[in-house]
């Protein structure tokens, strides 16, 4: 368990060419569950494994607790780490694979069937511990390497780079939850690398949202939600991702297809009274009403059981509402859309810089 | 034009794989749905002809395929990993399948065909490069695009998404369902995720355990699944199952005895049966007498800035997950009263999995 | 039901028309002489298997087996760790990868009695330089000690096959997916557990295929000994295949030599079928479970 601190940490693959990973700075709380979170190529696994040490970074420091690791080897560092695949033992049982890590260290034989015990219970592998991983089904050999990860406890973080990937979606949400619990009993720092927005948002206390090779915003799944900063991190987080709205300023009143919709509060103390901006709002906090708001034309409503998408096209925009079951809406029909106002963002340069508020009248 | 899957079974070395799958696909979009193993990719392969089936037939605008071999057939097959020609160009890879057709296709026509498929898929600024030199999505563009090129009857798609970051998951489905809307062809698309059924289809086949158990529309199966097994493929996140015991006009829930009105009065009068229902449909409070309150312990609460799905231990059965809206951090271990909205339930047989009743509505 | 289609088996025709002339024809041959005794092209007579009682109790014939089989055997306890060992030391990417490969290969692509001249005179004690050299040392006479002349043999044998078993190690070797080290160093697994856990486990097929290869290849060995030793000194270096010619070509006994080749390609037979089919049962068993 440590605190896992980044210090101008940078990572080029070509010597210095072109940067996989930005130098970057970013300190995370010991115990602590951190997720990366970005799509393929952000430079996410790459990070992970510069804080295992499979990777010498270009530049930067790493510490654990203070102590400088970056010249450490892995097996130094003492990390557990948990791969996108199954990565087994072939010639050992299920219960042999999940004590290797622990024999290497030396950890006495009660103590290791204690911890193989508790982990197979978690993982519900008890009833395979002495087969060979290779005649169980992939997803199974998954939880088996997932274990090899879980089964230490001296460790200072573990490490996992998509561990869920080949499991089955019904499991995944049991799977996911057990992490978590385990998590909050154990208080390991965990820093886990997705690309699957469900997965990172529900199991981490931060979540470090990356697009190539930089750290686009860092914060708690509901900041992340509520308030992106950025608007990669709009249309990456939530599904479907934010709506984005090319819009106008002028005296301060904020106008979308010729209609003002409210007035522009600026957050960074930016000057907002006029020029172009990008709206952004969350298929969340869009509504529809019969009486007023800016009318569109619906093209295609979908149901996806516990709620439904209405899709229309608004100033030159595909633009998506998420609405309840309850609300009556059909394709082709107009409508007149209503923003939740405090929820309603403004966009300049990709960055945050205000929001919607009621118009001053 | 048709396809007709009858009757087709499957063994190998004494394990069944498909078990008298028969269903009709029309032009448009057939979405295989259910879990690993379900067979999806056996039946994939037996209609693509790779396999031969141990039983029934196949049959492709009424005729049998049966003996024809795979490259006789009007079908073309998109697998999960991104498979192209690594030595051809993105450009010769979508013709590749036009050069051995006949009648031939003139250089022009073939030209002009490759640039359809390409407009449609987006990937015409990519066609003088190779596989290696493309990301994943793009490789997986190009493997459709190749599939479509040749205007085949049959186009399978086996999980064609499941390799791909969730954005880019998100944008293809979109634009999949776009494409094949216009083309008049059957595609045939497997998954283990119900959105995409819900998303995409024209027509849902559930498969599970190598047998079909169910089909019709998406939503209609959603609302009234046949059986548990079903219930489970169309339910993301999963459905919560109670283990529940009626008797004397009682239902026993979790330690609690609750008056059987409701959905409930559908269930059996006495013995053991499971009640379901989807995590959004459990709330924390009631505003109708007959939902039904649940004791329980928090265990964990996962916040995803949208929703909270919030898992309750209610004893010694499988935790209950709750999907609220909005952010909702409870401690761990902190006691909670759910309500389990009354006309959101199913009630599955704990024997046969088979449905007892469902809210008759898409819920 | 399927109706089968019979006539595929006329597609089989040339390559069954084929092997008959160059394998089975040939073969029969031999069978033919191995029942006679043949003292001229005119003068032959039927014996029945009075040849392979002969053979079977032949001392000579017993030695040179004995000969042969140790052989191989000592061919694989050198080449096989002696392969694995260079495979795992070599470059694993870039030009020095390369540069190491082609290195590696060169022995295997140089004409046999070529190799064998070379070292024949290389190690001459009088004109040939790795002669004179270890003469400055030790006393090492392959025309005349016994032990040097099966030494050299040897000697020669693992500079020319070893990168045989190099190569198919380094390609196993380099099929084995990174992630695979990276789990055993997060396991702290030590080199040793690496090579025992990782390495070998995923190397097995491959072991089989150059344990198979090299163990038929050097108990047929031929080349060598002929062109270096002569089958000495004395009958140290005659192996089974230099008996054989000796007996064939060198004693005109062709009836006795027919017998003698059938016995040989027999056990060789089923030695290699003994091979096929402990390698194809142990995949067999893998993929059923893997399914």
């Amino acid at each position: 368990m440590a605190e896992i601190r980044l210090e101008n940490l940078g990572h080029s693959y070509d010597g210095g060419t072109t940067y996989a990973l930005n130098p970057l700075n970013l300190t995370w709380k010991d115990g602590n569950a951190i997720a990366l979170l970005g799509p393929s190529g952000c430079g996410k696994t790459t990070l992970l494994n510069i804080i295992s040490g499979l990777i010498t970074p270009s530049s930067g420091r790493v510490y654990f607790d203070g102590v400088d690791v970056t010249e450490s080897d892995t097996a130094r560092r003492n990390v557990a780490q948990v791969f996108q695949f199954p990565v087994l033992y072939d010639t050992m049982t299920v219960s042999q694979n999940l004590a290797f890590p622990l024999k290497n260290r030396g950890i006495s034989k009660d103590e290791i069937s204690k911890r193989i015990a508790e982990v197979a219970e978690l993982l519900d592998l008890t009833k395979y511990l002495d087969e060979r991983p290779l005649r169980l089904r992939s997803d199974l050999q998954q939880l088996v390497s997932l274990g090899r990860g879980l089964v230490r406890k001296d460790v200072p973080a573990i490490l996992f780079d998509e561990p869920l990937t080949v499991i089955d979606q019904n499991f995944k949400w049991t799977l996911r939850g057990r992490l978590k619990e385990l998590h909050r009993v154990t208080k390991h720092t965990l820093v886990y690398v997705t690309h699957d927005q469900t997965e990172a948002l529900t199991f981490a206390d931060e979540v470090v949202v990356l697009n190539e090779g930089s750290v686009v915003q860092s914060g708690s799944s509901a900041d992340l939600f509520l308030q992106p900063e950025h608007e990669f991190v709009g249309f990456f987080i939530g599904s479907p991702g934010m709506n984005f709205l090319n819009a106008s300023i002028t005296n301060g009143l904020v106008v979308l297809n010729n209609q003002e919709i409210g007035s522009a509060k600026s957050f960074g103390g930016q000057n907002l009274d006029s020029g172009s901006v990008r709206i952004g709002v969350r298929p969340e906090f869009l509504t529809i009403s019969n009486s007023n708001g800016l009318p569109v034309q619906i093209d295609r409503v979908e149901n996806r059981g516990g709620y439904q998408l209405a899709h229309f096209e608004l100033a030159g925009s595909k633009t998506i509402a998420k609405l309840s079951n309850e609300t009556k809406v059909a394709s082709g029909q107009s409508a007149n859309l209503v923003f939740d106002q405090e929820r309603t963002y403004l966009f300049r340069e990709s960055q945050l810089c205000g929001r919607l508020v009621s118009k001053v009248s | 034009m048709s396809l007709e899957v009858q009757n087709i079974s499957l063994m190998h070395n004494g394990e069944v794989f498909l078990e008298d799958i028969s269903f009709t696909a029309t032009p448009g979009i057939t979405v295989l749905v259910g879990p690993t193993l379900a067979g999806k990719t056996s039946l994939m392969r037996v209609i693509a002809g790779l396999v031969k089936p141990d039983s029934g037939i196949i049959k492709v605008n009424g005729v049998d395929v049966g003996d024809l071999a795979v490259k006789d057939r009007s079908v073309s097959f998109v697998y999960q990993q991104f498979i192209n020609y690594p030595s051809l160009t993105v450009f010769d890879n979508i013709a590749s399948p036009l050069t051995v057709l006949k009648p031939k296709m003139t250089k022009d026509e073939i030209k002009s065909r490759v640039h359809e498929v390409a407009e449609m898929l987006r990937i015409t600024a990519l066609l003088d490069r190779k596989p290696s030199a493309l990301s994943g999505g793009q490789q997986q563009r190009v493997a459709i695009a190749r599939s479509l090129s040749r205007k085949s009857d049959v186009v399978l798609l086996d999980e064609p998404l499941a390799n791909l970051d969730f954005k880019l998951r998100e944008q293809l489905r979109d634009e999949l369902q776009r494409i094949f809307a216009d083309a008049d062809m059957m595609v045939i698309y497997s998954t283990a995720e119900p959105i995409e059924a819900l998303d995409m289809a024209t027509h849902t086949v559930v498969l599970g355990e190598g047998r079909v158990q169910q089909h019709g529309d998406a939503l209609q199966m959603y609302a009234n699944p046949i059986n548990l097994s079903v219930a489970q493929a169309m339910s993301d996140p999963p459905i919560n199952l109670l283990n529940s015991t009626s008797a004397n006009g009682k239902v026993e829930i979790a330690g609690s005895s609750h008056q059987a009105v409701g959905l409930l009065v559908k269930a059996p009068s006495s013995g053991v049966f499971n009640i379901g229902i989807r995590p959004h449909c459990v709330k924390l409070s009631s505003n109708a007498p007959d939902d039904i309150p649940i004791s329980g312990k928090v265990k964990v609460s996962e916040i995803t800035g949208s929703v909270t799905y919030v898992h309750v231990d209610i004893g010694d059965q499988e935790d209950v997950v709750l999907e609220l809206e909005g952010t909702n951090s409870y401690q761990p271990g902190h006691n909670l009263t759910v309500f389990l909205d009354h006309s959101a339930l199913f009630g599955f047989d704990h024997a046969t999995g088979e449905t007892l009743f469902t809210p008759g509505v898409v819920k | 039901m399927k109706t089968r289609n019979n006539k595929a088996w006329f597609l089989v025709l040339p390559v069954i028309l084929t092997v008959s002339f160059t394998a089975i024809l040939p073969l029969m041959t031999v069978a033919n002489y191995a029942v006679q005794d043949i003292f001229s092209p005119t003068d032959r007579l039927f014996i029945g298997m009075d040849w392979f009682y002969n053979i079977t109790n032949d001392p000579l014939i017993f030695n040179a087996f004995k000969r042969s089989f140790s052989f191989s055997i000592q061919v694989l306890l050198i080449q096989i760790p002696l392969g694995i060992a260079i495979a795992r030391i070599m470059p694993k990417s870039g030009w020095k990868a390369s540069a190491a490969l082609v290195m590696v290969a060169i022995p295997l692509i140089i004409p046999w009695n070529v190799i064998g001249t070379t070292w024949q005179i290389f190690a001459r004690p009088d004109i040939g330089l790795g002669g004179y050299l270890i003469n400055k040392f030790i006393d090492f006479n392959y025309t005349s000690d016994p032990l040097d002349g099966w030494i050299l043999i040897l000697l020669v044998d693992v500079w020319h096959w070893t990168p045989l078993v190099i190569l198919l190690v380094y390609a196993g070797l380099r099929s084995i997916p990174p992630a695979y080290y990276q789990a055993a160093a997060i396991d702290g697994a030590s080199q040793v557990a690496v090579f025992r856990f990782v390495e070998l486990p995923k190397l097995k097929r491959v072991l089989m295929i150059a344990i198979l290869l090299r163990f038929m290849d050097s108990f047929m060995i031929y080349t060598e000994p002929f062109v270096i030793t002569g089958g000495g000194p004395g009958e140290a270096t005659t192996f089974l295949s230099i008996l054989l010619s000796n007996i064939a070509v060198g004693q005109f006994d062709i009836g006795r030599a027919g017998a003698f080749s059938l016995i040989y390609f027999l056990f060789i037979q089923i030695l290699s079928f003994l091979f096929f089919t402990v390698l194809t049962l142990q995949e067999r068993a893998e993929v059923t479970k893997a399914k």
